[in-house]
C-alpha cells in the first residue's frame, strides 16, 4: 500500500513535469498561439486550479472540450496566419472570440452541475413510483390477508 | 274391584292420527285408566283402530325401567295362550301430556285375583287352586320356558280370570325389567336381595317359586309375613327356609303343602319343571330332599347381628361390606368356619382368597376388599348373587339396575364393579353354577366399553347398550321421549326452539353415550374427538358432523333450531381462515344455510378441507410476497447513495458526450472550410 501511495505520487509528479515541459516548449516554439491559448482557456485552467482535492470529478475536462469546440474556427485562422503575432493579437482584441469561448466554457460548467442534478431527478422519480407501487401492494395483501404492518 | 268399562267403537284413523298411534294400529284412551291392572305400571284402555275392538290394554313403560326387549321380540310373533303377550309396543301420548312407551297386550279376562293392598280374600279349594291355578300356569310356563323367556312377575295382581271356575290367565310382565315389581315374598331370597332392576330374566325355576307363593296366598286367604320389611322377609327365608318363614303355623293340605314345599326349594335346582307341575301327583312324588343348611354352635358378630349360619352371614356381608372386608382379612370368618361349622375346606379356599387379597394390593384398597367380598359370599353361599359396594344384582341384570340407578352414586359403584370385572370374579368361584368362561367374555367386553374414551364410553354407555328400550335421559331433551336413534333429531330440534337451553353443545354425555351405543357405525371415536376438543368451535363441528350423519341415515328435513344452536360455537372458526373477503363470504353464507337449517350444507362450508388448503397455500404465497416487497423497498433505501453517484455519472458523460460531439463537428466543419 504504501509503495501503490508512493508510485501514485511519483506517477503525479511525471505528469507534472510533463505538463511544464509541454508549456514550456510551447511558449518557447510558438509564443503567440500560447498567449491565445493562455486567454482562451484560463476559466479551465482556473477550473483545475480551484478543485478541490479528492473531488471525484475535476470540470476541467468539459471545460476544455466545450472551450476547443468554440475555438477551434479561431484558431484555425491563426494557423493560417503562421501564428504571428499580429494575428493572434487581433483575434485577442475581438471580443467575442475570447467572451464565445469563455461562454462556451461557462456553458460547459453548467452543464456539467445541472443534467447530473435533473439525472438525478429522472432516477428518483422512477424509484419513487416504483416505492408507491409496492406500498400499494402490500396494502392491499394486507388487508387481505392481515398480516403485519411494513416496518 | 270394578269391571273393565265397555270400549268404544271408533272410525278408521287418518293419516295424521295414524302417527298418534301405537305401531299404526292401536288408540290409547287416556280417559279409561285401568288403576290396580298393570302389575305395578299404568294401564290404559286400547282400541284397534283397524277393526274397531277396543279390548285391548296399554301398558306404560316407565322410562327408567326399559321393557324387556328379548321377550317382547320372542312372544310378539306368535302368542301363547294363558298369558297376556305383548301384541305391539310403541310411543303416544300418555298423561300428562308427556309421550311415552306403551305395551299392547289383549285386555285380560277379568279382574286380577288379588287387589293391590287388599289384606285377606276367602282361601280357594284344593281343587279350584289345582285346576284352576296350577295347571294352566304351569302349562303357561312351560310355552314360555321352550321360547326361552321366563315371565318373573308371577303373582295373585297379576292373574286374573273372568269368574269363578275358569282357568287363570297369567298377565303382563314385559313392560317392565324382569321381577323389578314382584314383592320380596314373591321371590326367591337371592333374587329378592338383589336392586330392583337388577333381578336379570333369572330362569323359569324362579316363575315356580313365585307361582308356589301365589299358591299359598290362595290357599290361607292371606298375604304371608305382611307388615314386615323386605329386608327382613329375606333374611327370615334365609334363615329358616323360604317354606317354614312363609308357611309357619299355617295349616295346608298335604297335596298343597308337599307341591309348595318343592316349589320353594332355595335351590332352583330341586324345584319342580312347570311340565311336572302340570301333573300335581308327579310333581309331589319327586320330592328332592334338601339338605338344611349347617349352624354353627359359635355365632359370628357381623356388625351388630350374631350369626349362626352361612346363609345369614353371607348376606350380612354383602349388606355391610366394609365390616365384611374387615372381618375377612382378620381371619374372623376363616376361624368361625373352622372351629364354629367345621368346614376347613371352605376355610382353606377363603384363606387362599384372602392371602390372594394381601398379595395382589397390599395395604388399603377399597376395589381390592370389594373383590374379596364378591368371591368370599360366592364361595360361602354359591347361590348368592354378584354383591358389591352393599348391592347386588345378578349378572343379566346389569343392565336394569344400570337404568334404575343412573345418575346417582350406585350407578358409580356399579361401573367400578364393572372396571374389576367383579362378575368375572363371582363366576370363577361358583362355575358348577354358570358358564364362567361367557361371562368372564362378558365381563371383559364390558370393561373395555366403560373405558372407551370420552362421552361416547363410561357407565352412560354400557347403560344404553344393555337396555336396548331405555330411553335418553339427557337433560336437553326435556320431557321428549328418546328411545330409538331416529327419535333423536326431532326431539333435538324441538329441544332447540325451547329458550335457554341452547347453551354448549347440543351432544352431551348422555345424548353421545346414546348415540355410540345406538348406531351400527361406530361413532365413538368422533364423540372421543368431540370431547377432546380444544376449542368449543372444534367441539361443535364435529357435533354437526355427527348430526349431519345422523340426518342423512335418516332423511330428517331441515333443522332449523338445531342449525342456529350450532351456528354461535361455530362461528368462531371462520376466524382460522386468512383470507379476510373468504372470511366475510363463508359468514354470509354459513347465516344462510343456519336460517334455512342446511346443516349438511354447513358442514360443506366449515369442513371444506381443500378450500382450507388453498387458502393456507395462499397466505403463504401472500406473506411471502409481502417479505419480497419489504426487500426491495429496503433495498430501494439502502440504494440512493448508490443511485446517486450514478446520476452524477451519467450526467457527467451525457454532457462530456455532448462536448466532444460539438468538438469533432466543429473539427470537421473547420478542415472542410
Amino acid at each position: 500500500m504504501a509503495r501503490r501511495a508512493v508510485g501514485v505520487a511519483t506517477g503525479r509528479r511525471s505528469w507534472l513535469w510533463a505538463q511544464g515541459l509541454a508549456c514550456g516548449l510551447l511558449v518557447a516554439m510558438a509564443p503567440p498561439l500560447a498567449l491565445v491559448l493562455a486567454v482562451l482557456f484560463t476559466p479551465a485552467l482556473l477550473a483545475m486550479l480551484m478543485a478541490p482535492a479528492g473531488a471525484a470529478r475535476n470540470p476541467c475536462g468539459l471545460l476544455l472540450v466545450y472551450g476547443v469546440a468554440a475555438a477551434l474556427p479561431w484558431l484555425a485562422l491563426l494557423w493560417a496566419g503562421a501564428q504571428s503575432w499580429p494575428v493572434s493579437l487581433d483575434l485577442l482584441t475581438r471580443l467575442h472570440l475570447p467572451g464565445a469561448v469563455w461562454g462556451a466554457q461557462a456553458a460547459a460548467w453548467l452543464l456539467g452541475e445541472l443534467v447530473p442534478v435533473a439525472a438525478r431527478q429522472v432516477l428518483e422519480g422512477r424509484v419513487r413510483a416504483r416505492r408507491s407501487q409496492l406500498r400499494e401492494a402490500r396494502s392491499r395483501l394486507q388487508l387481505e390477508w392481515g398480516l403485519g404492518e411494513a416496518e | 274391584m270394578a269391571p273393565m268399562p265397555p270400549a268404544p267403537i271408533l272410525s278408521a284413523p287418518t293419516l295424521a292420527e295414524r302417527g298418534r298411534l301405537i305401531a299404526g294400529q292401536y288408540a290409547v284412551d287416556l280417559n279409561r285408566p285401568m288403576p290396580g291392572w298393570g302389575a305395578g305400571l299404568e294401564c290404559f284402555v286400547a282400541t284397534d283402530v283397524k277393526s274397531g275392538r277396543g279390548d285391548y290394554m296399554a301398558l306404560l313403560v316407565r322410562r327408567e325401567a326399559p321393557l324387556r326387549t328379548q321377550a317382547v321380540n320372542a312372544l310378539s310373533a306368535m302368542p301363547i295362550d294363558g298369558i297376556l303377550t305383548p301384541l305391539a309396543h310403541g310411543p303416544a301420548m300418555g298423561p300428562g301430556g308427556m309421550p311415552g312407551w306403551f305395551v299392547v297386550t289383549q285386555a285380560p279376562p277379568g279382574a286380577p285375583l288379588w287387589a293391590e293392598g287388599m289384606a285377606a280374600a276367602a282361601p280357594w279349594h284344593e281343587q279350584e287352586l289345582l285346576n284352576e291355578l296350577l295347571r294352566p300356569v304351569a302349562h303357561a310356563l312351560e310355552r314360555l320356558q321352550a321360547r326361552h323367556v321366563t315371565h318373573r312377575g308371577v303373582r295373585p295382581a297379576n292373574l286374573f280370570r273372568a269368574r269363578a271356575g275358569e282357568a287363570v290367565t297369567l298377565g303382563c310382565a314385559w313392560a317392565a325389567p324382569a321381577a323389578i315389581h314382584q314383592p320380596a315374598i314373591f321371590e326367591p331370597p337371592y333374587a329378592a336381595m338383589c336392586l330392583p332392576g337388577g333381578r336379570g330374566e333369572g330362569s323359569i325355576s324362579d316363575d315356580v317359586y313365585a307361582l308356589g307363593v301365589t299358591l299359598l296366598m290362595l290357599a290361607i286367604g292371606r298375604v304371608p309375613l305382611s307388615g314386615m320389611a323386605e329386608a327382613d322377609i329375606i333374611r327370615r327365608k334365609l334363615e329358616v327356609g323360604s317354606f317354614a318363614a312363609l308357611v309357619g303355623d299355617e295349616r295346608l293340605s298335604p297335596a298343597i303343602g308337599d307341591l309348595i314345599r318343592g316349589m320353594l326349594a332355595e335351590d332352583p335346582d330341586h324345584r319342580p319343571a312347570p311340565v311336572l307341575l302340570a301333573d300335581p301327583a308327579a310333581a309331589r312324588a319327586r320330592r328332592v330332599a334338601a339338605r338344611p343348611p349347617p349352624r354353627s354352635q359359635r355365632p359370628l358378630l357381623v356388625g351388630a347381628l350374631a350369626l349362626s349360619h352361612l346363609r345369614g352371614v353371607s348376606l350380612a356381608i354383602a349388606t355391610a361390606p366394609q365390616e365384611g372386608a374387615r372381618l375377612l382379612r382378620s381371619g374372623a370368618v376363616d376361624q368361625w368356619l373352622r372351629r364354629g361349622l367345621g368346614d376347613s375346606t371352605m376355610a382353606a379356599q377363603l384363606d387362599e382368597l384372602v392371602r390372594k387379597r394381601a398379595a395382589d394390593q397390599p395395604g388399603e384398597d377399597a376395589t381390592a376388599d370389594a373383590l374379596l367380598v364378591t368371591q368370599a359370599i360366592a364361595l360361602l353361599d354359591p347361590l348368592a348373587p354378584v354383591c358389591w359396594a352393599g348391592m347386588a344384582l345378578f349378572p343379566d341384570g346389569l343392565g336394569g339396575a344400570l337404568a334404575g340407578t343412573a345418575g346417582t352414586a350406585a350407578e358409580r359403584a356399579l361401573g367400578e364393579m364393572v372396571a374389576a370385572e367383579g362378575v368375572a370374579a363371582w363366576a370363577r368361584m361358583r362355575p358348577e353354577r354358570c358358564d364362567p368362561v361367557l361371562l368372564r367374555a362378558e365381563a371383559h367386553q364390558q370393561r373395555q366399553t366403560l373405558r372407551a374414551r370420552g362421552i361416547g364410553g363410561g357407565t352412560a354407555r354400557l347403560r344404553y347398550e344393555l337396555s336396548p328400550m331405555l330411553a335418553c335421559r339427557s337433560p336437553l331433551l326435556g320431557s321428549a321421549l328418546v328411545v330409538r336413534l331416529g327419535d333423536l333429531l326431532p326431539a333435538l330440534e324441538d329441544a332447540a326452539a325451547v329458550e335457554g337451553v341452547r347453551e354448549g353443545m347440543p351432544i352431551d354425555v348422555e345424548i353421545g353415550a346414546f348415540m355410540a351405543a345406538r348406531s351400527d357405525t361406530p361413532v365413538a371415536g368422533e364423540l372421543a374427538r368431540m370431547g377432546d376438543a380444544p376449542t368449543p368451535g372444534a367441539a361443535a363441528l364435529i357435533a354437526l358432523r355427527l348430526l349431519v350423519w345422523l340426518q342423512e341415515r335418516q332423511r330428517v328435513p331441515a333443522l332449523r333450531n338445531l342449525a342456529a344452536w350450532l351456528a354461535l360455537p361455530l362461528a368462531p372458526l371462520l376466524e382460522t381462515w386468512n383470507n379476510r373477503p373468504q372470511r366475510t363470504r363463508l359468514a354470509e353464507m354459513l347465516a344462510a344455510h343456519a336460517r334455512a337449517g342446511a346443516l349438511p350444507q354447513m358442514l360443506d362450508l366449515l369442513d371444506d378441507q381443500a378450500a382450507r388448503q388453498r387458502d393456507s397455500t395462499e397466505a403463504a404465497d401472500a406473506a411471502r410476497l409481502v417479505a419480497r416487497i419489504d426487500a426491495e423497498l429496503a433495498q430501494l433505501a439502502q440504494a440512493a447513495p448508490a443511485r446517486a453517484a450514478m446520476a452524477d455519472s451519467v450526467g457527467h458523460e451525457l454532457v462530456l458526450g455532448a462536448g466532444v460531439t460539438a468538438l469533432t463537428l466543429t473539427l470537421i466543419a473547420t478542415l472542410v472550410m
